[in-house]
Formats: structure tokens, sequence, C-alpha cells
């Protein structure tokens, strides 16, 4: 590679970029450091707080009771199955539904619009989804985590802002050539599309791993629960002792909520992150390049 | 092809919305879906007259308006900035850890803020020591600050998250045109205005008109005033999701509830058109 | 897309739509009829039941294995049935629990399961939620009184009088079984044992250290107990002078909650929050007790020794800062009033002893209810189960665990000793289990199943006349506690119209009493608590006093 000489205003900005996301990143880091060093500390002695730079009573318990937990290695399991193939059908479902909005020729364009603005602020509420999941014999079955979320207008116009930048010539020369609108969404728009995919696909994803509503409304049986359900139920086992103290009284109460809630928080954030190295290849420059040649 | 997308907002979200029809209902829950008398907009006369209802409305706009214009720009800002650093790794790691702080459950939060924020906290101890203040300022107990704590919050929890959507529409631009800016003579900083911005503006359009639309709806409005919010406070942190857990889902009266939501459902839509048809008179560009 | 293929869909989806629409109104038939479940023929083993002396679980109820499903409306319920005791219950009994509950406590979940009427087989829930109510209302649940009668009458014996006494719906039947009453039997046994007071009674304490560098002087009453405090706040400027917690008051929900009239000050200075006057029940807002409070609060506020931290810190930093050792006093119960100051390990903070204006008033009224809705898939074997886990015997296995002498260990026991007729717990049991609550609990699960509890055999093994501890604290405080059941359940349903006003009246409290508290004397501080008082009785807190005293009526006239 041939050395390019850096001219003083590039040096100016690489400095200040560095410099600029380097205290983003302190201010935005230090609370999750903070956190982390809490969680490996002795929950009693955590009560106590003022832990800022490292444990002052290091202990893997609060890991040990959240990896205790029943259930644990299931709901992992069902996180990961929701969330991969939650994930996979509505990217797609979307992002088909996004290339049909962008063509002009559209019938009842403007009525599917108007359609899908309505859901993004009217819901009917709790009860009536409960009752129409019913009828369909969704509750407590797999499927729902993954049929109700399929389309989310918003993602949607994500797709659609992208795809309007995609040059035109590109479905010319593929209509020329035969090919149907399938085959243009699979072959050539999805390939020059990957940074957008890579990011709904991370919104997508994130939102079925870290979502506890539809598991305790719409699942009871707990072989089908998440992980962020079981999560809850950990922490729920400090506070009951809370709670039971009232009435049975006699007994110290042994105060490790916080630092273990910051235990849970971490085994449900790790994941995610592990991700990003995955996510990031996408954000590749110059996927535009060559295809217009070709 | 757009069928699939079609038949799932059919059935889950058109098939429910009958259920919005409880807003006009003296609702029983025991009465089942179609029972319960008619009242008209008894519910909403109730929420009219209710003062507590126009302080917590009063709230959810100053909060949601101070939040759009002190935290809209920032993602957009640090996503131009991440694309300048010259080390990969550092870049890369910097995207990801920045992203972090969106994932934390509001109630770890609250937690972390309220420490920060005590008067013996970390925040007045730095004041205290840099001498810009002479005495603890209790910030969650002054009405006056809470806005400002709820948006700096927003600024720290999502400009990292929010940055990534506008890294993808910039890694997307086509690199001959950075050649051809070089061969002319473009420095950084004019790249970064004439190309890198120019490519966003789509995207950062689409969500400028999303976040109008929901101004009162959503966000991160309910959680700081549930969980940060106190008697002390109260006047600036009261919202709206508040006031419809208060007195409708806690007090069991479903039907107001309801009728709260379908209020701020339809202002929300009203909020959403007006964004779009005005974007579409100042810039010609439009989502819809 | 084709266009036959579009129109196949659209057909697709218009007949999707109207069978959904088809099943919608059948469903909605079905709906409002309740469907009355199977009422058991008269069943051979309640004859059986000759046991005028017996245990009354002796009987042989069917134990065939059956698995019964259990809602509990507590979203930070633990248990899950997977333990030694649960595992001696379903040996004992056949019956197995599978026990589901919300993720939140919004009651959303509650509603669903109300408006579908689709209940579990048994639903536990605080005596006083108002879902419990809207069962009774819409007719969901079997009353206790038909089913022991029928299936298990040995019931009556085992229970606590109270339990089908003071429960009654305004049809004269009970519909639910409440846990934890403290009622004539109870009271009884607690005095013989010196345990009336335990280690959840609300106390206020001061760091020893400070006292002591004072010169220990007297703190019994308020006057003094504040001059005190000045004393130390001067030598110890960055310290809490006296520190409580009462961040929740604006979550109230009902007018009658006692944490609105004592602000934090606990039972100190015997603020009620409904008080009796001539047979008519009046808010304790008014009271002289009251007054004294807000007095006593503001006197603390303008003298620097009340923080507002008192009124936002949560529990979680509220425990932070006492084990840091940052208040000089605080207002907790005698279980967490010794706490060791994180700045200084060789001190720690004392109980103090009550003022004389202390006063708790206990209703006994009991805690979490269960219920049976109708839809219960044998309601026979569900009463013999509750029976069951009313009786003795079912105290022995899911609180008392082993009879022994010498202890093992937290999982084999034994567990306790009969000392003068009374299950004893073996004091190195007792010790383990202060020590690791949960851990025990997770070994043994007793002390986890309190379903039906009764509280004298539930917390009677706890009890040892011989500790001098508690002997001295019932010795402190055994005389302020007062037992009223009289003003048990006093709560208005929050759906009403006059539930609405109680909430208004609450919000108009919010607004003011941080303002009352922190004005800047006291004489602006009254001027305020006047203001409020003439809006409150604006908004019509004399009709709520009217719906409580029309409540109470009716209540005590069932006697």
């Amino acid at each position: 590679m041939n050395k390019i000489k850096l001219t003083l205003e590039d040096k100016a900005v690489n400095v200040s970029a560095v410099l600029l996301s380097f205290v983003l990143l302190v201010v935005t880091a230090y609370p999750l450091y903070y956190v982390l060093i809490n969680s490996l500390n002795d929950g009693a002695d955590a009560a106590s707080g003022h832990i800022y730079f490292y444990p002052r009573v290091f202990s893997l318990e609060n890991y040990e009771m959240v990896f205790k937990q029943k259930y644990l290695l299931t709901g992992l399991g069902m996180s990961a199955a929701r969330t991969v193939v939650g994930t996979l059908a509505a990217v797609l479902v979307t992002a088909m539904a996004a290339y049909a909005l962008t063509k002009e020729n559209l019938k009842f364009k403007k009525l599917y619009l108007a359609l899908a603005i309505v859901t993004m602020y009217f819901s009917g509420g709790l009860i009536p989804l409960y009752f129409v999941l019913n009828e369909l014999h969704l509750l407590n079955n797999f499927l729902v985590y993954i049929l109700p979320s399929l389309f989310t207008f918003f993602h949607c116009l994500l797709f659609m802002a992208f795809f309007r930048e995609l040059p035109k010539e590109l479905y010319e020369s593929a209509y020329m050539d035969g090919a149907n609108d399938l085959f243009i969404f699979f072959k050539i728009v999805i390939p020059l599309s990957m940074p957008v995919v890579a990011t709904i696909s991370l919104f997508v994803g994130v939102n079925h791993w870290n979502d506890y509503f539809v598991p305790s409304f719409f699942i009871s049986k707990e072989s089908l629960q998440t992980l962020p359900v079981i999560l809850i139920r950990l922490l729920s086992l400090s506070e009951a002792q809370q709670q039971i103290q009232q009435y049975l009284g006699n007994h110290q109460s042994k105060v490790t909520m916080e630092s273990l809630r910051y235990a849970t928080l971490f085994v449900s954030v790790l994941p995610i992150t592990l991700l990003y190295p995955l996510v990031q290849r996408f954000f590749v420059k110059g996927m535009l390049v060559g295809s217009i040649k070709a | 092809m757009i069928m699939p997308a079609l038949l799932t907002l059919l059935i889950f979200s058109y098939l429910p919305m009958f259920g919005i029809v409880i807003a006009f209902k003296d609702y029983n829950v025991l009465d089942g879906l179609f029972g319960g008398a008619w009242v008209g907009f008894d519910h909403f006369r109730e929420m009219f007259g209710d003062e507590r209802f126009h302080s917590a409305l009063r709230n959810t706009l100053a909060m949601s308006s101070i939040k759009l214009v002190v935290t809209f720009l920032a993602p957009v800002l640090f996503a131009l900035i991440l694309n300048e650093i010259p080390l990969a790794r550092f870049k890369k790691w910097t995207q990801t850890l920045t992203t972090l702080p969106h994932f934390l459950s509001y109630v770890i939060i609250a937690t972390l803020a309220m420490i920060f924020l005590d008067p013996k906290g970390i925040l007045n101890g730095i004041l205290q020591g840099l001498g810009l203040t002479s005495g603890p300022i209790e910030f969650l107990a002054e009405p006056g600050h809470f806005w400002t704590i709820g948006a700096s919050l927003d600024l720290w929890q999502e400009t990292g998250w929010g940055a990534i959507i506008y890294l993808a529409a910039i890694t997307g631009i086509n690199t001959e045109i950075y050649e051809a800016a070089k061969v002319d003579g473009a420095g950084r900083l004019r790249t970064i205005w004439h190309i890198n911005l120019p490519a966003i503006r789509g995207t950062i359009m689409v969500l400028l008109i999303l976040n109008i639309g929901s101004l009162i709806y959503g966000g991160s409005n309910f959680n700081q005033s549930y969980l940060l919010g106190n008697v002390f406070n109260r006047d600036t942190s009261y919202v709206l999701g508040y006031y419809t857990l208060d007195n409708g889902l806690l007090q069991m009266r479903y039907a107001f509830a309801t009728a709260v939501d379908l209020f701020q459902s339809c202002i929300s839509l009203v909020l959403l058109l007006a964004a779009n048809w005005g974007a579409k008179k100042l810039n010609g560009s439009n989502i819809f | 897309m084709g266009k036959r293929k579009k129109s196949l869909s659209m057909l697709l989806c218009a007949v999707l739509m109207t069978g959904l629409l088809a099943a919608c109104s059948s469903k909605n038939d079905n709906a409002g009829s309740s469907e009355p479940a199977a009422t058991g023929s008269a069943s051979p083993s309640a004859s059986a039941s000759e046991s005028a002396g017996e245990s009354p679980s002796a009987e042989a109820p069917s134990t065939e294995p059956i698995t019964f499903d259990m809602f509990v409306n507590f979203s930070w319920y633990a248990l899950s049935w997977a333990d030694p005791a649960a595992k001696n219950i379903t040996d004992k009994t056949g019956v197995t629990l599978n026990i589901t509950k919300p993720v939140s406590d919004d009651n959303q979940k509650m509603n669903i399961m109300l408006s579908n009427r689709e209940l579990t087989d048994f639903v536990l829930l605080d005596k006083a939620d108002p879902a419990l109510q809207r069962m009774i209302e819409g007719d969901m649940l079997y009353s206790l009184e038909e089913l022991i009668d029928q299936y298990a009458p040995e019931m009556r014996d085992v229970l606590p009088k109270e339990a089908l006494a003071n429960y009654k719906a305004s049809d004269g039947k009970t519909y639910a079984l409440v846990s934890f009453i403290e009622g004539e039997q109870y009271v009884e046994a607690a005095k013989k044992y010196n345990a009336l007071i335990g280690s959840n009674q609300p106390t206020w304490s001061i760091r020893q250290d400070y006292w002591e560098e004072i010169g220990k002087p007297d703190i019994s009453d308020p006057d003094s107990y504040i001059a005190a405090l000045e004393q130390i706040q001067a030598k110890h400027k960055d310290k809490i002078g006296f520190y409580t917690n009462a961040n929740n008051i604006p979550n109230s929900k009902h007018l009658s909650e006692s944490g609105i009239v004592t602000l934090g000050t606990s039972a100190m200075f015997g603020a009620q929050a409904l008080v009796e006057e001539g047979g008519a029940i009046k808010s304790g807002l008014r009271s002289a007790e009251y007054q004294n409070v807000i007095k006593f609060l503001n006197k603390l506020s303008t003298k620097g020794l009340l923080t507002k931290d008192s009124y936002i810190d949560s529990k979680d930093i509220f425990t932070q800062k006492i084990n840091n050792g940052d208040a000089v006093s605080y207002a907790f119960t005698i279980g967490d009033g010794t706490k060791v100051p994180a700045d200084n390990p060789n001190t720690s903070y004392t109980v103090m002893a009550p003022f004389p204006s202390y006063k708790q008033v206990r209703d006994g009224s009991g805690w979490t209810a269960i219920a049976i809705p109708k839809t219960n898939k044998d309601p026979k074997r569900a009463i013999q189960f509750l029976s069951f886990l009313s009786s003795e015997e079912g105290h022995k296995l899911t609180k008392w665990g082993v009879e022994g002498e010498t202890y093992v260990d937290a999982a084999q026991g034994p567990h306790y000793r009969m000392v003068d007729g009374k299950a004893t717990y073996l004091p190195e049991y007792w010790a383990e289990k202060q020590k690791d609550w949960s851990g025990v609990a997770e070994k043994n699960g007793l002390s986890e199943y309190w379903l039906t509890a009764n509280s004298t055999w539930w917390n009677g093994p706890e009890w040892d006349a011989a500790d001098p501890k508690f002997a001295e604290y019932n010795k402190m405080f055994a005389d302020y506690v007062e037992y009223d059941p009289a003003k048990a359940g006093i709560t208005l349903d929050s759906t009403t119209k006059i539930g609405i006003v109680e909430k208004k009246i609450i919000d108009l409290y919010t607004s003011y009493y941080s303002k009352i508290i922190f004005a800047k004397d006291e004489a602006t501080a009254m001027e305020l608590y006047a203001e409020f008082i003439e809006k409150a009785d604006k908004l019509g807190l004399a009709d709520v006093e009217q719906a409580w005293t029309d409540i109470y009526k009716a209540k005590n006239a069932n006697k």
C-alpha cells in the first residue's frame, strides 16, 4: 500500500475524532464497569455501596445464584431459538414489504401505507390481543414469539429509505434480462443492502432477546419460557424474603438485591455483545462497487 | 410480496383493535369483551376535566420536545465522528462499548442515577471540587432539574445505539464518490459535509419524522417518571404514562386507561402526519 | 406477484377473518354463562370423620395423584414446589401444585384471566386485592362454607375462629381463606411466650458511639431526642440526623394506608389512618396525633436534622446509607435496628425505647387469601388439601420439620423438639436459618409454603421464652401494641366514584405533604395543613369517611 501523506487537516480530524470518542467511551463504559464490579462483589458487603474501582469483597456468589436458577439453560435455548427464527422471519417479511412499497406501480399503495401507519399508534390493548391469540391457538405456543412481530412499520420505513437510494439502472437491466421481482429482491437488492439488513436484524434480534412481555402474558409452560422472565424470577427470590419478613418476623434480612440484579444483567447482555463482531462485518464499505459494472 | 406483512397486520393489529371500543364503555373486566354499558365520551370528559391529566400532558410534551432537540443530532454527530477514526480496532471497540448503556434495564439506570446525583454523590463532589458550586445541589429534589436530567440520561443511553443506523448508511456510500472527491482536492471536513451528510439525509429525515410522532407515546418518559420521580419533583416529572398507570391499571379502571391511550394515539398520529407534511413542504423529502 | 396470486391471498384473508369473527361470536355466547363446575356427590371420606380427639387430618381422603394449577398474584413469589417439603406434602396428600405468577404487579395478567373467565384451580392474592372482589361479584368462586360442610367439616375445628367469621362477603358467605390471622387464640399464645414483639416491629435506632460521645442523655421523648440530635449534629455535620424511608407515599392506593399518616415516623406518635369516633370512622389526617407528627418532622427539618433523602431514596439506597453509617438515627425494624456502620466497626446502632406516644394498632386480619374458583377440576380434593395444610400436621410438614433432639443439618434436621407442649426450634437450626434464610429454605423447603398459615402454629416454633433479647424487647414494646380487628378490611373499591375521589385526595396530599414537612416554620406548616384539609373537604373527604363508616358498620353488624 502506498503511503499517503497525511495533511494537517487529516491529522487534526483524526486526533479530535479519537479524543471525542474516547470521552464518550469513558462516560458510557464506566457505569457498566461499575455494574460489573458490583456484581462480582459479595452481596451483603455491596449493600454498603461506595465500590468504584474494583470489587471490595470478591465473590462469584451472585453468578452462582444466576446459574443455579431452574430452567436457566432452557431459557437460554428458548431465547436463542426465538431470536434466530424470529429475526430471520421478521427481516424477510419486512424487507419484502418495504421493497414492494418502493415500487411506484404497486396497486393500493396508499391504502397499505395508511393501514400500516395507523398500527403504529393504535392498538386494541392487551385483553383483545390475548383473545385473538387464544382463538388462534397461539397461546403457549412457540409461534407466538414469531408471528405477531413479523412486521414492524418502523423497520419497514428504514428499509424503504435505503432501497430508494439504490440506482434504478440496476432494476432496469435486470428486467431486461427477464428477471421477476422475487429474483431481483433476493439476488440484487438484499446483497446490496447488507448494512441496513444487518442493522435491522440487530434491532429485531435485540428486541426478541430482551422481550419479557410476550412470555409473561402469553406463555405459561415453563419449558417455553425465555431468559428475561427467568432472570426476573431470580430477583423475585430476593425480594420475596423482604416481603415475607413483614409477616414472619424473627429473621434478619440479607439484602442482596442490587448486586444480584447486576449479575443477571450481565448474563443477559453478554450474548448480545458477542454478536457484535458478526454484525460489524457487514458494515463494510463498497458493496455497491462493481454491481453496476457487472 | 407484501402479503405476509399485510396478513400479520390485519390479524395481530387490526383484529384486536375492536378492543378500542372499550374506551367508550363503562367496562368491568367481567363483562367479557363485548359487554359493558355505552357511556360515550364520559371517560374523555373526566380526563379533560382532570387537572392532573393536564399537568401530565404538559410535562410529557415538554420532556419529549427537549429530548428531541437535545438527543436527535447526537447520534448523527457521533456516527460521523466514529467514521473518521483511523484505528480500525479502536473504532470497533468504541462502537460496541458505547451501545451498551442501551441494554441496561431502567431499574438499574435509575439506581445508578440516584447514586450519582445524590447530594453526597459523585457529581456534587466533582462540582464542588472544581469550585463550580458552593453547596451540594439536590438534583432529584428540585423540579427545575428533572427535564435536564431526563434528557441527559437519554443522551447517555441512546447516542451509541442510535449511531448504528447512521453508520450503516455511511458504509453504504459508493467508494468511487470518495475517490472522486479526493481527486477534486476535498479535505476531510468537506468530505463529511458534502458526501457523508447528504447520504444519510434520507435516514435522518425518516427518524426525525418518526420521533416527532412519538412525542407523546413511548420513549423513556414513563420509566424516568416512575423511577426517578418523587414527591419533590412531581410537578415536572409526572407524565402521561404514569397517569394512565396510576388512574387506570392500578385502579382496575381498564376502560379509563384505554380512553387515555386512545387520546395519545390520536395526537401521535396527527403529529406524525403534520411532521410528514412539513417535511414535504420544506425539503421535498417525506416518507409517504 | 401475479394478479391471480394476489386475489387468491385476498380471498384467503377474507375467509380467515370471517372464520375468526364467527369464532368470536360463538365464544361470546359461552362467556356469558359461567359454567358451574361439577359439584361432587356426597363423598364417603367426609363421613369417615369420626375424629373426636384425633388429629384432624387423620381421615383418609383420596391420595390419588392430582395436580392443581395455582396462580399467585405476586410477582415476587419464589416457590416452585420442587423442594423436600413439597415432596413430603405430595407424598402425604397426592397433590402437586403447579405455580404460576405474573411478571409485574399491575394486575394485567389478572385482568386477562378475569375477562376470559379462565381461572386456575387456586388463586392466591392479597386479601384486599380488588380482583378478589371482582371474582366474588362475578360469582366465580366457591364459598368456603359450602365446601367445608360438604367435604371437610373438620376444618371448622382447625381454623382460627376469625377465618370464617370476619371475612364474609355481602351475601354472608366467605369466599377466601386468609393466612396469618392474628386472632384471639394467637394473641394469647404470643403473650405467653413473650413473642408479641418480633423482629419486624417498627422502631427507631440511634448510633451508639455518637450517643455516648455526648454523654448518653435521655432521649425518651421527642423534645429531649431532638436536643440530643442537635448536640450530635454539631459534632458531625456531614451526617443525616434522622433518616427514614418514606418515598412511596405518592403511590399509595388507599387513604387508609398507615404510611400516609405516619410519614416515616412509623409508630412513634401513634398516628392512625382510620380513627373511630362515636361509631363513625374519620380520617386520621384530622387527628391530633397526626398533627404531632407533622410538627415534629417540621421541627427536625428546620433544624437541619431531616433531609429530603428520606422521601426520595429507594429502599436499596436507604439500606446502603444505613450500612455506611450516614445517619445518626434511623427508623426501621428491630431486626434491622442494630446495624454496624462501615466507618466505625467497633460500634453499632441500638434500638431506642419508644416515646410515650408510641402506639401500634394491629388489626390482626392476616395477609394473603386463597380462593377456589368454580373452574377448579376437583373441589373436593381442593378443600381437603387446604384442610390438610391448615392442620397441625400440615404445619409440621411446611414449617416445623423433623422432630428430634440433636441437630445434624438443615436438610435432614432434626429441626424442633417439644418444650412444654409447644414445638420449639433447636437453637442450632434456628441460627443457621437466620444466617442463610433462602439457602436453608432450598435445602428443606420449610417456611416457604405459607398458603394457609395459622400464625400460632407457624410462628410458634420460633418463640423461645428464654431468649433474653426478645424478652427485653417485649418488655419495652408489648404494652404499646393493641389489637383492633374491627377496623380490618375497610377498603374502598377503586373503580367506583368514591374510589376515584379517594385517589384524587391522595394526589392532593402528595402535592402538600412535602411542603408541610419542609415549611420554614411551624406556623407556615400548620397554615399549609389547614389549606390541605380545606381542599380535601372540598374534594369530598367527608364522603370518603362516610363510605368507610358504612363498611365498618356493615362488617361489625354481622358479629
